[in-house]
C-alpha cells in the first residue's frame, strides 16, 4: 500500500507544482498573435519600425520580445505568450538597439496589453520624431497665425533694436495694432496676428516716431517664416 | 512660521508628517515636499522623559523636507527627527539643537553659507545618508555630540568659492513725479502708462483691452496685506494684452512703493488667457513681488529684463513663453513652469534659492548661464527637452532629469556643483553628448533606471565618481572619464553596462571601475577597446564667466572670451587645438601652468603653418601666467595689453609673431623664440626680457615705440635673419639691452637703430657677452610630441 500512496502523493504534488509554481511553463504553450500597423503623425504608413514588448512597465531596458520590422504598409506581427505586456513602437535609423537618437521615432508612453489564450490581438501605433515634439509652435488661440522674418537694411544686413509692426491701415496714428519685441543682433522678429490684411512695416523707436515705415499691404492667413522687412533709409554699414 | 510669529511645542508632542510632492508649490515655500519653514521662531521644549518627535506617518527617508530655517530662529530640545530630506536645514538664521536625535534622514543637518548659525550639543546624528553637510563655507559648533554611523559620509564640507557674476541692474533714468494713482481699477480699451504710476489696488485689463507701458515708466505697488500672511496683494491682472516695451536707456521698473522694500510687497504681473497676440515684457525690471511674472494660458515674450528679489521670479503653465537675455537673480525661486512650450536663450539665472524647475514642458534652452543657485540649477520632470550650450555651475545640484521620455543634452558645461553634475532618474531616450562635466562635489553623473547614449563627454575631477550607476541601459562610449575621486564608474546595480572606447585616465582600470570584479552581485562594466589617450573635446561655450579649468585635448572652434572676474586655468599636459581664425580673448585671467614633463600646447587644429590660428589676446588680464607652454602656428602666440604678465619657460615657434605687448609689466624669462617672423614686439612696453633664447626669427625683438621701459638682459639673441633688435620709426627712446649674447658677428651688424636711421632711439648693447649664456630654457618639442593623439588599443 505504501508505494501507490507515495505515487499518488507525487502526482498530486507535481500537479500542484505545475499549476501553481510554474505557470509560465503551463501557459508558454499558449501563443497569441499580436498584429497591427504603425503610422506617423500624418497617418502615413511607417516602414522599418519595430514593436518592443516588456513584461513590466519599465521600458528603459532590453525588451523581452521584439516584432519583425513593419513592411511598406506599416504592418507588423509578433507572437507572444499569454500574459501582460507593455508595448512601444520605435523606428531607428541604425540597426543598433538601445536609446533613440535624433531623427528616430517613438510612440510615446508604453501601452498595456493583456494577452489571453485563444484571442488574436490587434493594436496600431503612431510614432513621431521626439525632437520634433520639442518644436515650440504650440497652438496659440485658434485663428492666430505666426509670422517670422528679419528686419534688414538696404544692404541686406540685419538691423538690431528695431521691431516689426502690423497695422490695419497704412498710416499709424499713435500705436500700431500689433508689434513685435525688439530685434536682436540677427534682426529676427516674430508676430502673432489674427488672419487678415495688414501693412507690415517696422519702427526704430517706441512709440513709433518719424522713423517708422508702414510697409506694404500683405494678406496673411497662414504661418510664415520668410517675411523679411527691408528698411530703405537705414544702413548698418 | 512667518516673521514675527512664534510656535512653541510642548514636551511629549508627536508631530506626524504626511508626505507630499507637489508640482504647484507656492513660492513662499522652499521645497516641493511637506516642510516646516521657520522665518519667525520655533521652540520645541522636549524633555528627557517626554521628547518631541517629528516623524513620517508613512514613507521613507526624504519623503518630507524637514525643518527649514529661513531667516528665523529654532531651538530644539530633546527632539527626534526622522524621514526628512534634511532633518534640519539652515539657510539663514540660527538653530540650537540640544539633547536630540537626527536619524534615518537623507541628511541629518545641512547648513548653507556663513549666515547659518548652528550649535549642536549632546545630540546624535546617525543612520542618515549624510550626517552633516556644510555648504558654501558654513561652519557648525558641535559639543559633546556624536556624528557617526551615517551611511555615505558623516561630515561633508564644500569650500566657499568667490564668485563675481555679472548681475545686471536696470536703473530709473530720472526721478519722476507721480502721474497717476490707481486704487482697484479696470482698464478698458487701449491704456497707455508713462512717467510714474502708483498702484494701490488691483488693476485688471479685461479681454480685448491693451495696456501699453512706455519706456522709462516706473510702476510702484503699495503693500496691502489683508490676510496678514506677509504677502502683498496689489498687482496687475492682464486678461487682454500687455506691451511693456522699455529700452536699454529707458527701462521700465516694477517695484514696491514702500520705503522699506521687501520681497513679496506686491503680488504679480498676472497674464491670464492671453494666448493670441504675444504679450511683451522688454527691458523691464521686476522686483519685490510675490511672483514677478505669472502666466496661465498665455503667449509671452520676456526680453532683456531683470527679475530679482521676488519670491518667485517667473511662474507659468499652459503657456508659450520665450525668455531671452534676461537676468533672474536673488529670488527664492527663479522659475517654475509646467505644461508649456518654452524657449530660453542667453539668460542668466544666478544666486536664487532654486534655479529653473520645469514639469511636463517642451523646452529648448540655449546659451543660458545657471550659476550658484542654492538648490537645483535646472530640474526637468517629464516633458521633452533640448538643452544645449548652457553653463550649469556651482549650484547644489546641477541638472536633474526625471521621468522624461526624451532629452538631448549636448555641449553643456556642468561644473563645480556641490553635489551631482547630472542626475538621470526614470528617463528614456536621453542623449548626453559633448558635455564638460567637471569638478562636481560628489558625482559627475548619477544614473538610475534610465536609457541613454552617453558619448563624447569629458567627465573628470568630480569628487567621488565620474558616473554612479544603479540601473542603466544604453552605451557609454568615446568619453574621457578620468581623475575622479573614487571611481570612473561605480556600478551598484546587477545589470551589465556597455562602456567601450573610453579614456579612463592614467590610473589602473581595476581601480577606476567598481563592478562585478569587486563585488560578485554587481554587474560588469564592459570596457573593451579603451583609449590610450583622451578624446579631442570641442569646447562648447563662447564666453567663460566663472572660473574654469581646461585639461586634456580641447579643440576651439569659435573664439572664446574669458570675461572679467573669471579665471581660466589650464592643467599640465593640456593641448589646445585652434581652428583657423579662432583664439582666446582674456579680460579675466589666464593661468597656464605646465610642467617640464607635461607642457601645455597651443597649436593649430588644421593648418600647420603661420597664422593657422589667430592669437591669445589679453586685455587687462591681471596676474596672468604662462609657464612651460608651447605656441605654434599662430598669428601671434600672445598679444597682451595693459596686463601684468609672466611668461616663463615657454616656446614660440612658427608663428607670425611670438609675443607682442603694450604696457605691462611683463616678465619674459627662460623662453625660446625661434622661426617666427617677429620673436617679441614691444609697444610702449614695460618689460623684463631675461635669459631667453631668441634666434632664427626674421626679427628677434621689434621695439615699435617708447622702448625706454624695456630691460633686455642675459639673452642669447642671435642668428635672426633680419635684425636681432629692430627699433621702429616712431621710437625715440633708447633701449636698454646690455649684457646679451649677439652671436659671432659684431652686435651692431644685427641692430637697426639710430645708427642706421638717425632720429630713432639707440640700442644700448654694451657691455655684451662674447659667449652664449647657458640658459635653463626648454628644448624644442619633437614632432611626435606635438602630434600626440588619443588612439585606441586593445
Amino acid at each position: 500500500m505504501k508505494k501507490p500512496v507515495f505515487v499518488l502523493l507525487l502526482v498530486v504534488a507535481l500537479t500542484w507544482w505545475v499549476s501553481n509554481l510554474c505557470p509560465l511553463t503551463a501557459t508558454a504553450a499558449e501563443k497569441v498573435l499580436l498584429k497591427g500597423a504603425v503610422t506617423d503623425n500624418s497617418g502615413k504608413a511607417v516602414e522599418g519600425a519595430k514593436i518592443f514588448l516588456y513584461n513590466g512597465p519599465d521600458v528603459r531596458r532590453p525588451a523581452d520580445f521584439i516584432s519583425v520590422s513593419t513592411d511598406k504598409d506599416g504592418k507588423f506581427h509578433v507572437v507572444l505568450p499569454v500574459g501582460k505586456f507593455w508595448a512601444v513602437a520605435r523606428l531607428k535609423k541604425s540597426e543598433e538597439y538601445g536609446p533613440l537618437m535624433p531623427g528616430d521615432k517613438h510612440s510615446g508612453e508604453p501601452r498595456e496589453i493583456e494577452v489571453v489564450p485563444g484571442r488574436e490581438l490587434e493594436m496600431d501605433f503612431t510614432v513621431k520624431d521626439l525632437k520634433d515634439a520639442v518644436s515650440l509652435r504650440k497652438g496659440t488661440r485658434e485663428g492666430f497665425v505666426q509670422i517670422k522674418g528679419r528686419v534688414l537694411d538696404k544692404n541686406g544686413m540685419p538691423v538690431p533694436m528695431a521691431y516689426a509692426i502690423a497695422h490695419r491701415s497704412e498710416k499709424v496714428e499713435g500705436l500700431p495694432d500689433y508689434l513685435s519685441s525688439w530685434t536682436d543682433a540677427d534682426g529676427s522678429y516674430t508676430l502673432f496676428l489674427p488672419p487678415g490684411k495688414y501693412y507690415l512695416g517696422y519702427a526704430l523707436t517706441f512709440p513709433p516716431a518719424q522713423d517708422y515705415g508702414p510697409g506694404k499691404a500683405v494678406f496673411i492667413d497662414t504661418d510664415k517664416t520668410d517675411m523679411d522687412i527691408v528698411i530703405s533709409a537705414v544702413s548698418s554699414q | 512660521m512667518p516673521q514675527g510669529i512664534s510656535l512653541t511645542i510642548l514636551p511629549g508632542t508627536v508631530i506626524k508628517i504626511s508626505p507630499s510632492d507637489s508640482t504647484k508649490t507656492d513660492p513662499e515655500y522652499l521645497s516641493s515636499l511637506t516642510e516646516i519653514t521657520v522665518r519667525g521662531t520655533l521652540r520645541a521644549e522636549g524633555k528627557g522623559e517626554a521628547p518631541i518627535t517629528f516623524i513620517l506617518d508613512k514613507g521613507g527617508p526624504g519623503d518630507w523636507a524637514g525643518i527649514i530655517v529661513d531667516g528665523g530662529a529654532v531651538i530644539l530640545n530633546s527632539c527626534e527627527i526622522q524621514g526628512a530630506e534634511a532633518g534640519l536645514y539652515v539657510r539663514e538664521g540660527s538653530a540650537t539643537l540640544l539633547n536630540s536625535l537626527l536619524m534615518k534622514n537623507r541628511y541629518g543637518v545641512v547648513l548653507e553659507g556663513r549666515n547659518a548659525l548652528v550649535r549642536i550639543e549632546n545630540t546624535k546624528v546617525k543612520e542618515n545618508d549624510y550626517g552633516v553637510l556644510l555648504m558654501r563655507g558654513a561652519t557648525i559648533d558641535i559639543t559633546d555630540s556624536s556624528v557617526f554611523g551615517n551611511r555615505k559620509k558623516d561630515v561633508h564640507s564644500s569650500k566657499e568659492t568667490d564668485v563675481m557674476l555679472p548681475l545686471r541692474v536696470l536703473k530709473e533714468v530720472e526721478k519722476k513725479e507721480k502721474n497717476r494713482i490707481y486704487a482697484d481699477a479696470v482698464l478698458r480699451g487701449n491704456t497707455v502708462w508713462q512717467g510714474r504710476i502708483a498702484v494701490q489696488g488691483r488693476i485688471r485689463v479685461p479681454e480685448d483691452s491693451r495696456l501699453v507701458i512706455m519706456p522709462g515708466t516706473v510702476v510702484e505697488f503699495r503693500k496691502k496685506d489683508t490676510n496678514q500672511d506677509g504677502i502683498g496683494e496689489n498687482g496687475l491682472m492682464i486678461q487682454g494684452v500687455i506691451i511693456a516695451k522699455g529700452t536699454g536707456e529707458n527701462p521700465i521698473i516694477f517695484r514696491s512703493a514702500e520705503s522699506q522694500k521687501r520681497i513679496g510687497d506686491w503680488d504679480a504681473i498676472n497674464i491670464m488667457n492671453s494666448d493670441g497676440v504675444q504679450n511683451i515684457i522688454e527691458y523691464c525690471q521686476v522686483e519685490d513681488a510675490y511672483r514677478g511674472l505669472h502666466f496661465h494660458f498665455s503667449n509671452v515674450a520676456v526680453r532683456a529684463s531683470v527679475l530679482r528679489n521676488n519670491y518667485r521670479a517667473v511662474q507659468f503653465q499652459e503657456s508659450m513663453v520665450d525668455i531671452a537675455g534676461t537676468h533672474i537673480y536673488e529670488n527664492n525661486s527663479g522659475m517654475q513652469a509646467r505644461d508649456s512650450a518654452i524657449s530660453m536663450t542667453d539668460n542668466f539665472i544666478f544666486n536664487n534659492y532654486s534655479g529653473v524647475n520645469l514639469f511636463r514642458d517642451r523646452v529648448v534652452l540655449r546659451g543660458n548661464k545657471i550659476v550658484n543657485n542654492y538648490r537645483e540649477g535646472l530640474r526637468i520632470r517629464e516633458g521633452v527637452s533640448d538643452i544645449q550650450e548652457n553653463l550649469i555651475d556651482m549650484n547644489r545640484y546641477g541638472l536633474m532629469v526625471s521621468d522624461s521620455l526624451y532629452g538631448s543634452f549636448s555641449r553643456n558645461v556642468i561644473s563645480r556643483n556641490i553635489e551631482s553634475g547630472i542626475s538621470l532618474k526614470g528617463t528614456d531616450n536621453m542623449e548626453i553628448s559633448g558635455n564638460y562635466i567637471f569638478g562636481n562635489g560628489f558625482n559627475g553623473m548619477n544614473i538610475q533606471d534610465s536609457r541613454a547614449v552617453i558619448r563624447g563627454n569629458h567627465i573628470a575631477e568630480n569628487g567621488q565618481r565620474g558616473i554612479g550607476i544603479i540601473s542603466f541601459n544604453g552605451t557609454i562610449s568615446d568619453n574621457n572619464i578620468s581623475a575622479n575621486g573614487l571611481y570612473a564608474i561605480d556600478l551598484e546595480g546587477s545589470m551589465d553596462v556597455s562602456a567601450p572606447m573610453n579614456w579612463w585616465g592614467t590610473a589602473p582600470l581595476s581601480e577606476a571601475l567598481y563592478d562585478k570584479n569587486d563585488e560578485p552581485e554587481r554587474g560588469r562594466v564592459d570596457h573593451r577597446m579603451q583609449r590610450q589617450g583622451p578624446i579631442l573635446f570641442p569646447w562648447p561655450l563662447k564666453t567663460i564667466i566663472t572660473d574654469t579649468t581646461w585639461e586634456g585635448n580641447i579643440s576651439i572652434q569659435d573664439k572664446v572670451h574669458v570675461l572679467a572676474g573669471a579665471t581660466l586655468e589650464l592643467k599640465p599636459d593640456t593641448r589646445i587645438l585652434f581652428s583657423p581664425g579662432t583664439g582666446l580673448r582674456i579680460n579675466g585671467r589666464i593661468r597656464a601652468l605646465g610642467r617640464k614633463d607635461a607642457r601645455i600646447i597651443f597649436t593649430s587644429s588644421e593648418k600647420k603653418e603661420v597664422s593657422g590660428w589667430d592669437e591669445i589676446l589679453l586685455e587687462y588680464a591681471m596676474d596672468s601666467v604662462f609657464s612651460n607652454c608651447d605656441f605654434e602656428y599662430a598669428t601671434w602666440g600672445i598679444h597682451s595689453h595693459f596686463t601684468n604678465l609672466i611668461v616663463k619657460a615657454c616656446r614660440f615657434r612658427n608663428n607670425y609673431g611670438g609675443l607682442r605687448f603694450r604696457s605691462g609689466p611683463v616678465e619674459i624669462v627662460q623662453s625660446v623664440f625661434e622661426e617666427n617672423h617677429i620673436g617679441i614686439r614691444a609697444y610702449r612696453g614695460n618689460a623684463l626680457i631675461k635669459r631667453n633664447s631668441i634666434a632664427r626669427n626674421d626679427i628677434g625683438i621689434f621695439v615699435r615705440e617708447k622702448g625706454g621701459g624695456l630691460n633686455i638682459r642675459e639673452n642669447n639673441l642671435f642668428s635672426n635673419t633680419g635684425y636681432n633688435i629692430r627699433v621702429g620709426d616712431f621710437n625715440y627712446e633708447n633701449v636698454d639691452a646690455a649684457n646679451n649674447f649677439w652671436g659671432d658677428s659684431p652686435p651692431l651688424d644685427s641692430i637697426f637703430d639710430e645708427k642706421t636711421e638717425p632720429g630713432i632711439g639707440m640700442v644700448i648693447y654694451e657691455p655684451y657677452a662674447l659667449k652664449p649664456f647657458v640658459l635653463d630654457t626648454p628644448s624644442f618639442m619633437s614632432g611626435k610630441e606635438s602630434e600626440q593623439e588619443g588612439v585606441m588599443g586593445n
